[in-house]
């Protein structure tokens, strides 16, 4: 029973999976910028004077090298928005069978991002891995107002909220 | 004789057992009643999050984190003008444990741009700062104490304590004859009692099975409870106890056990991050907490600590070279400790009224809970200080003076976690907690309910309605009639829907609510969370009902969260002593509303931001957040309320006094700036002015219902009204949608001006 739930988790997630990935690695190539890094990655971009602590010696610091002139922009490196990599550890999570952490992470992320209905639409998915038809359903609701004219993702809302619908029946 | 002698064996033996019974049952069970510590929600850092190089360093202090110049060392960091390098902590959280690491963060004026591993500057995605502890539920006997197990105390620590408390603790079985005798020598030279002979094992048996009381058959109990201790129990677990048990000193009402809760209440700081001299001091300290008190009496601990260090010096534990170093340092206490204060009494309360649905007392006071809880420090921060510097303002405005009180709750849109709560004016003082307490009417707080109650009933009421605002006399039994008055006087005769509650005219909204019943208005309300029971009066529909400024956010939360319901929430989990999750309280949501319905109820709401009765806002924050707000001012201007909402906060303000006396002061004058100060400063998501295909703009003329259309929705004038889609009405002329890129939108322009025509009776809508 819970494996087939997991399974039918896993179908209705897929498409999402792809078009995430699809999205990191566009935007990763549009900003990745290597400017400022040498082979080993580590930064050699002059850094400003770091003030000294309050109350002590007004010293050089020591693990910071001084800047030579004015300081040039920071690297720009382009990193996933951090909402995006809570929903691939809550993914994580979910496939190694724990649910109530995988919960707790897509909240964390929704901290980060409130309005982001893939976010809601994956809660929507642990609720239906637990068995908690109502929430799944609440969650796809919210996710699918949220979703705009998102085709694909009110479509895959609706298969959550028929799914659950089901089973509710059949309780 | 004989029989004498045996029966002193046997009642000696008998003394024994009952003693050894004592001995083994204390230590075997949990040993202490500890407090239930409550923590914020860990401060997240990433690419993009709205957090300033200040406020992440006021964060960082809070955190009892120092400032060095390389941040070598966990807990520590250094600043420049837009970086911040951090050595964080790491913190075992219950979801995911967080390891420390070395960052390199940099801001641009209001985000973090950037945040890389110092090591090998890669990206760091994530970086979850500790959570800060901001208060304890203390066990009826008052002690503080913070579990250290053995191997996670620094071993100068331990050295120091064994060279100066207990030379031969790990040969002797309990007591120390050489120790004792030793002991008595002295005294016998000094003429009087100079020097204790008692071991760690006695000490600890003294303070954790005995009373205080001084007597030769303490005395005696004491040497027998030792050695049977030490007969049980092998030397790391009695040391573990003992480092964990020893009283450090007091904090206020509490009373300081152990060394982990002594290095916090000394230093700031956790024990593993304490130096070699201050390891010293409290090590120093055990034999006369009060007597080498370091703030109290900082000359006597310093001497005393210098001792130690020299001790250590002697036997080989550090060169003398380094204790003469260590012996020039200032003892490096922090002023003022953040041990046994709670930082903000007012979110603690709401924290403890929702853990005592799940646990008695004996549970939350003694198991050394942690409650992970929803408040975010620097929101709470900035609305107390926002609430405290505007009503200051407006005291001295106004003949309340110091009666002029006030009272906020913040909290997020999507999952109603309540991010802050400020209970009055002396934000830190543990006293009346009006967020929660105050019961006050919420007067025109009411309305959105009322005009929600209409919009969903999309075949009846649209926002463009009209609305008779003619005089309206109500009989009553046995009571003079009620008729109730517009705020002004006059009477319109018709007005749209939208108007009367951009205006929070009050008899048109006492005529739709009348029409559309006083019972299906409380069902709204329950829907919206109401969770009390009301007299469901006419004068209802004007807010006389008294609600809490807690309870009236979640109205507004279920309404900024578009009709979903989500209950408050200020607890995330609990776990136990052991970091073993006991309850998890998750994100629960129940749509009780038409999303619809509550969209367009939004996007009047937003426009009460831009040309009603909150008009104000929009000169005072960014008019592109498209900020939802409604006002509230209740009989004899008693009560000045604001409820409101960005895409992401929820907040709503009190401004009154508790003797419930008139303050001068409307919702737009006295509440409004204090919403306005706190939320200029939070980090806000903008509401969606509507992008949902559900609804469809229509073209508004002169003396009809208006709301800003938004970017992409081309109205004539630049306004338009909003509808249900399936419920266009004939013969209504929808707005072009273009892509955006039109710009001739040619505002009309009158239609911004405040609402001189309410007053002066230019009928600007009708002309």
């Amino acid at each position: 029973m819970a494996i087939q739930q997991n399974s039918l988790a896993l179908q209705l997630i897929r498409p999402g999976l792809v078009l995430l990935t699809a999205l990191i690695v566009t935007s990763c190539g549009v900003d990745y910028s290597p400017a400022g890094f040498p082979d080993d990655g580590r930064i050699q971009t002059p850094l400003p004077p770091f003030e000294p602590a309050p109350g002590e010696p007004a010293h050089a610091p020591t693990t910071l090298p001084e800047p030579a002139t004015a300081p040039a922009p920071p690297p720009v490196v382009a990193t996933p928005p951090a909402s995006t990599l809570l929903l691939a550890s809550a993914r994580e999570q979910m496939q190694a069978g724990n649910n109530q952490r995988a919960a707790a992470t897509l909240e964390r992320a929704l901290r980060i991002a409130p309005n982001d209905p893939y976010l809601w639409h994956e809660l929507a998915q642990v609720r239906l891995a637990t068995g908690e038809w109502q929430q799944a359903i609440q969650l796809a609701n919210k996710s699918r107002v949220l979703a705009g004219s998102d085709a694909e993702l009110r479509r895959k809302n609706s298969d959550i909220i028929a799914t659950a619908s089901d089973r509710l029946q059949a309780n | 004789m004989v029989v004498t002698l045996l029966a002193l064996i046997v009642t000696g033996g008998v003394y024994v057992a009952y003693l050894d019974l004592i001995v083994q049952h204390k230590f075997a069970g949990k040993r202490w009643a500890l407090p239930a510590r409550v923590f914020a929600r860990p401060v997240e850092l990433y690419t993009g999050a709205t957090i300033s190089r200040d406020q992440l360093m006021a964060e960082l202090k809070r955190q009892g984190y120092r400032r060095t110049d390389g941040a070598a060392e966990p807990g520590s960091y250094a600043a420049s003008s837009h970086r911040v390098q951090l050595y964080s902590r790491g913190f075992d959280f219950p979801d995911l444990p967080e390891l420390p690491r070395q960052a390199m963060i940099t801001f641009n004026a209001t985000q973090i741009e950037n945040i890389t591993l110092i090591a090998d500057g890669t990206p760091i995605d994530l970086l979850r700062l500790e959570p800060l502890l901001i208060g304890s539920f203390y066990p009826s006997s008052n002690e503080d104490r913070l579990l250290v197990p053995l191997d996670k105390v620094p071993q100068p620590l331990i050295s120091a304590l064994i060279a100066i408390e207990d030379r031969q603790f790990y040969e002797h079985h309990g007591v120390s004859p050489r120790a004792i005798g030793r002991a008595l020598w002295a005294d016998i030279k000094a003429g009087k009692a100079v020097q204790g002979g008692s071991t760690l094992t006695q000490q600890l048996v003294k303070n954790f099975y005995l009373s205080p009381r001084r007597s030769l058959v303490r005395k005696a109990n004491e040497a027998v409870m030792a050695l049977l201790l030490e007969l049980h129990y092998s030397k790391d677990e009695i040391l573990e106890a003992y480092l964990n048990e020893v009283f450090l000193g007091q904090a206020g009402r509490r009373a300081i056990h152990g060394f982990a809760q002594g290095s916090q209440l000394f230093f700031g700081r956790p024990l593993a991050e304490l130096s070699i001299d201050q390891l010293a001091l409290l090590a120093g300290m055990v034999k006369a907490p009060t007597l080498y008190h370091p703030r109290r009496h900082p000359q006597r601990a310093l001497e005393r600590r210098n001792l130690v260090l020299t001790v250590l010096a002697q036997q080989g534990d550090i060169s003398a070279e380094q204790s003469k170093a260590l012996q020039a340092k200032p003892l490096g206490v922090v002023k003022q400790s953040a041990v046994g204060l709670s930082r903000y009494p007012a979110f603690l309360d709401l924290v403890r009224r929702q853990l005592r649905r799940d646990y008695p007392d004996e549970v939350l006071l003694s198991e050394g809970l942690s409650i992970y809880s929803t408040l975010d420090s620097s929101v709470q921060e900035i609305a107390e200080q926002g609430l405290q510097r505007r009503l200051q303002q407006l005291a001295d405005r106004t003949d309340a003076g110091d009666q002029l009180q006030g009272a906020m709750v913040i909290s997020a849109v999507a999952s109603s976690e309540v991010l802050a709560v400020v209970g009055g004016r002396s934000p830190r003082e543990d006293g009346f907690n009006r967020a929660l307490d105050a019961l006050r009417s919420i007067g025109s707080l009411v309305k959105p309910a009322v005009y929600l109650t209409a919009l969903a009933q999309p075949e009846r009421f649209h926002l463009d309605s009209i609305l008779l605002d003619e005089p309206l006399s109500l009989e009553r039994i046995g009571e003079e009639p009620w008729q109730p008055q517009n705020y002004g006087g006059e009477f319109l005769g018709e007005v749209p829907l939208l108007d009367g509650l951009l205006h929070s005219m009050n008899v048109p909204t006492v005529k739709l609510g009348l029409e559309l019943g006083v019972p299906a208005v409380v069902e709204t309300l329950e829907q919206l969370g109401l969770n009390r029971p009301v007299n469901q009066q006419p004068a209802l529909l004007l807010g006389a009902i008294g609600m809490t400024p807690l309870e009236a956010n979640q109205l507004y939360l279920t309404l900024a969260a578009g009709g979903f319901y989500t209950p408050q929430r200020a607890i995330l989990s609990v776990a136990d002593r052991d970091g073993k999750t006991l309850n998890r309280y998750p994100l629960r949501l129940e749509q009780t509303l038409d999303p619809r319905a509550v969209k367009l109820l939004q996007l009047a709401l937003q426009e009460v931001a831009r040309r009603g009765t909150a008009r104000s806002l929009q000169w005072l924050l960014d008019s592109n957040l498209n900020l939802a707000a409604k006002t509230g001012t209740t009989d004899d201007e008693r009560d000045s309320w604001l409820a409101g909402f960005s895409g992401n906060l929820a907040a709503v303000v009190w401004v009154g006094r508790d003797d419930n006396q008139p303050t001068g002061l409307q919702g737009a004058t006295g509440a409004l700036p204090v919403w306005a100060d706190v939320m200029a400063k939070l980090p806000l998501i903008a509401n969606s002015p509507s992008t949902d295909d559900q609804i469809t703009w229509l073209q508004s003329g002169a003396g009809r219902a208006a709301i800003t259309a938004p970017v992409g929705v081309d109205c004539p004038g630049g306004y338009g009204i909003p509808v249900m889609a399936e419920f266009t009405p004939a013969g209504a002329r929808p707005c072009a949608t273009s892509d955006g890129t039109d710009t001739e939108l040619n505002r009309h322009p009158d239609i911004n001006k405040p609402l001189k025509w309410l007053f002066n009776k230019i009928p600007w809508p009708y002309n």
